[in-house]
């Protein structure tokens, strides 16, 4: 089979243990955990924030919407455990945005909303169904984008997309949690992908998948065969990428299947007819079909160079710092990433919560190299997936060389990291060049 | 937890302080072979330049720039590949000369680790050579009288009256790889040379593209300078001797004289080829590799600027000069 790829970025070579996924199987899922309280941000999707509809010391179920949308580009927010509401307050979010909080105290009843009920027939919903069912399941792009679902299915079937690309790239070294999903529950990924084919008007439905996890391949291949019948006006194929970072980016799925380069204000739908999707979206829209129950949970991987790999299905709200107290076997760390080991956000306030869009949670013990002068060695020009000069942007940075600065094009980096992780010399190139990046993205979209 | 750390949070194993031990040991090999064919002079002069080198080094770190000085082996690796690099009748007060050079004139002034323009051995090397011409006609037939103590104070006896040891010897396979002939300290020995290359290519610290350029390029201009008279022996004696071999792994596997990119990797080699094949046939042969190779440094910095990998989302042949920013700001401009 042809692997597909972009060119350059980080191979999955020495240090970072790309393949410690696969001691997977040994590990345990814990489908029932129940936090002691929730803090739930109505802030969890890109575009406005929800309006919180409960007040202090109303009582709410599971399912229950407990934030509606603002605009057109907002999704709602459902209480993911049921209890009563203690307070509403403004926290302070990993990405550093501020959002009004609901937060929930559980009675550990375990009360369903009275909406969440199975269906009998998942299969024989219309299109228009399905779409008023994306519409209030509060379903965000899952894999750290954020954009609501809905929003997304609108943009691609106005565009007139032709292919929906069900992303299972995951290419964060430790992350394993859209993988879990496609092996443990295949089914439902692929279902959950037709039900969004048919949102976006869209026939084609390809898989994408890393070569490394072969096992995986091999279930969604057998998955695929099954579901092929019953299915005839689709066409489900599978896309084999090599395992190299950052491949999961949607811009760089684009390049390595089309060898299209997207601008800022390009979207892959009206480019290239492509929509894209997380692994982890197609699941929870199923579940949404299947038992009516929106997106009040997820699965999020706990690892790290220090722990042994979980993955756990966890209510939205839930705080890092419980989940971590109730796992056992958390060995000590030097800091708590939210996210991969690679894009994470390190926080230092353990009360941030389990948003909608966090894929895992890494616990990292390995200390930062000593740093020294750049040796001009070229290994971050190297890894660089959009092709800048990393140390030349950092040394322009650092003596605030604004005019040469200006003729780098810093404002295409994507803030992967990959150019820190190759440094030998420990320098913070992304870090630097994140913020220069922001920065002038900025003043170029004001001018 | 009270610092908040950037991401990314894990990182490659490598780091500058491996890299300059891991270029020592693999040096070790021609080291080896100096020692066996010039004995304690060999010996002496490693030693006084690696020394020298770190101590000139200390000095102007912490007395002229004040600023503390970090350890780390490059000053090592410049003295040894200095010290290998000359004749070995060099007197040693020259010898101190060149270190001083090479370590303050063009490395420290320059900036320091990293920031050098020219490879600091081998300007070291170029200006011994300008400044006492002497040094380059003084080769001596290896092996004979190496342990014996007055070497140490006016060099091995028993001088070729050659200048240009490269020409002077027979074709013959052993000793073209065992560099079991007149010339300089360590660079003779193919083999040794080989084993070095070997060692830094496996633990991915070469950087291949250059000097695989330089030999292509040498080795296609060898058959057309040669042309009827041109043979695979002769290929090989062409690059093997005159320091070709050794200063394609150990000079332009150096990082802050080469360019970061492949592609300007492969110029840099195919230039310092050019170079080397138009000195060797219409200059002084002894300074074709050292003088080439330094040309190709100083041209480092446009090759950086210009060969640039293709930036995502711009087209091919945009280089970085005309950005839509640019066109902004010169707009803007024009308003004002």
């Amino acid at each position: 089979m042809k692997k597909l790829s972009f060119k350059k970025g980080t191979l999955p070579i020495d240090g970072m243990d790309f393949s410690k996924g696969r001691a997977l199987s040994q590990e345990r899922v814990l489908e029932h955990f129940t936090p002691k309280k929730v803090v739930i941000p109505m802030c969890q999707s890109i575009g406005t924030p929800a309006a919180p509809i409960v007040r202090v010391g109303s009582v709410v179920s599971i399912g229950q919407m407990i934030g509606k949308p603002t605009s057109h580009i907002s999704a709602p927010v459902h209480a993911s455990i049921s209890g009563t509401v203690t307070s509403i307050e403004t926290i302070r979010l990993p990405s550093g945005m501020d959002s009004v909080a609901v937060c929930i105290q559980n009675d550990l009843k375990r009360r369903l909303d009275d909406s969440v009920q199975k269906r009998t027939s998942p299969e024989s919903l219309s299109p228009k169904d399905l779409r008023r069912l994306l519409l209030f399941s509060g379903i965000v792009g899952m894999g750290g984008e954020g954009y609501p679902a809905a929003a997304k299915c609108q943009r691609a079937s106005k565009a007139g997309a032709d292919t929906l690309y069900v992303n299972g790239l995951q290419s964060e070294p430790y992350l394993t949690c859209d993988i879990h999903l496609m092996r443990e529950h295949a089914d439902r990924v692929i279902q959950g992908a037709i039900a969004l084919g048919s949102v976006c008007r869209v026939q084609k439905i390809v898989f994408c998948l890393q070569d490394k996890w072969t096992q995986e391949i091999d279930t969604m291949e057998g998955a695929i065969e099954r579901f092929r019948p019953s299915y005839p006006d689709r066409e489900l194929s599978l896309l084999v990428f090599k395992a190299r970072f950052p491949q999961g980016y949607d811009k760089l799925l684009i390049k390595a299947i089309y060898q299209v380069e997207l601008d800022e204000d390009q979207s892959p739908e009206e480019t290239v007819k492509a929509v894209i999707f997380n692994v982890s979206t197609c699941a929870a829209f199923w579940e949404k079909i299947e038992k009516n129950l929106p997106c009040t949970s997820r699965v999020v991987t706990i690892s790290g160079d220090s722990t042994a790999q979980r993955n756990v299905l966890v209510p939205v709200g839930t705080s890092v710092e419980e989940l971590l107290d109730r796992i056992p076997g958390i060995g000590a760390c030097k800091r708590i990433v939210i996210g991969g080991a690679l894009m994470g956000v390190n926080i230092t306030n353990l009360d941030t919560p389990i948003l909608k869009t966090t894929q895992g949670i890494t616990l990292i013990r390995q200390e930062d190299p000593q740093r020294t002068a750049c040796i001009h060695c070229g290994s971050c020009v190297e890894a660089c997936p959009v092709g800048l000069l990393p140390y030349l942007c950092n040394r322009l940075i650092k003596i605030s060389e604004r005019d040469a600065l200006a003729y780098e094009s810093i404002d295409k980096c994507i803030s992967c990291g990959a150019c820190s992780y190759a440094c030998p010399a420990g320098i913070e190139l992304s870090a630097h060049i994140s913020i220069a990046a922001h920065e002038k993205r900025k003043e170029g979209g004001g001018l | 937890m009270i610092r908040k750390y950037p991401a990314p949070h894990i990182h490659k194993e490598m780091n500058v302080g491996l890299i300059y031990p891991r270029v020592l040991i693999a040096l070790l090999p021609c080291a080896a072979a100096a020692v066996y064919y010039y004995g304690i002079r060999a010996l002496l002069l490693l030693m006084t330049a690696m020394a020298s080198y770190v101590i000139s080094d200390y000095l102007f770190i912490q007395f002229v720039r004040h600023e503390t000085y970090v350890w780390d082996a490059s000053g090592l690796v410049s003295g040894a590949i200095l010290a290998l690099i000359l004749p070995p009748t060099v007197p040693i007060l020259y010898l101190v000369v060149g270190v001083f050079f090479a370590s303050v004139v063009v490395k420290q002034c320059f900036g320091g680790v990293g920031c050098n323009i020219f490879n600091p051995a081998l300007a070291g090397r170029a200006f011994l050579s300008i400044a006492f011409p002497a040094i380059d006609s003084a080769y001596v037939q290896p092996i004979v009288s190496r342990w014996s103590p007055g070497t140490l104070l006016y060099g091995p006896i028993d001088m070729v009256s050659s200048a240009t040891p490269w020409i002077s010897q027979k074709e013959r396979v052993f000793e073209l790889l065992s560099g079991r002939y007149p010339g300089t300290v360590g660079t003779t020995c193919a083999a040794a040379i080989i084993i070095g290359c070997i060692y830094l290519a496996v633990h991915g610290i070469l950087r291949p593209q250059a000097p695989l350029a330089y030999l292509a390029v040498l080795c296609a201009g060898y058959w057309v300078i040669s042309g009827t008279q041109a043979s695979l022996f002769g290929m090989f004696y062409w690059i093997f001797t005159g320091g070709i071999l050794f200063a394609a792994v150990f000079v332009m596997g150096d990082y802050s004289t080469t360019p970061t990119t492949n592609y300007g990797r492969i110029l840099f080699g195919a230039g310092a080829a050019v170079l080397t094949l138009l000195i060797r046939n219409m200059g002084n042969p002894s300074y074709a590799v050292g003088f080439s190779v330094l040309a190709m440094n100083a041209a480092v910095p446009i090759l950086d600027l210009y060969i640039r990998p293709k930036i995502y989302g711009m087209p091919s042949w945009f280089s970085g000069k005309k950005n839509k920013y640019g066109k902004i700001t010169e707009r803007e401009g024009e308003q004002v």
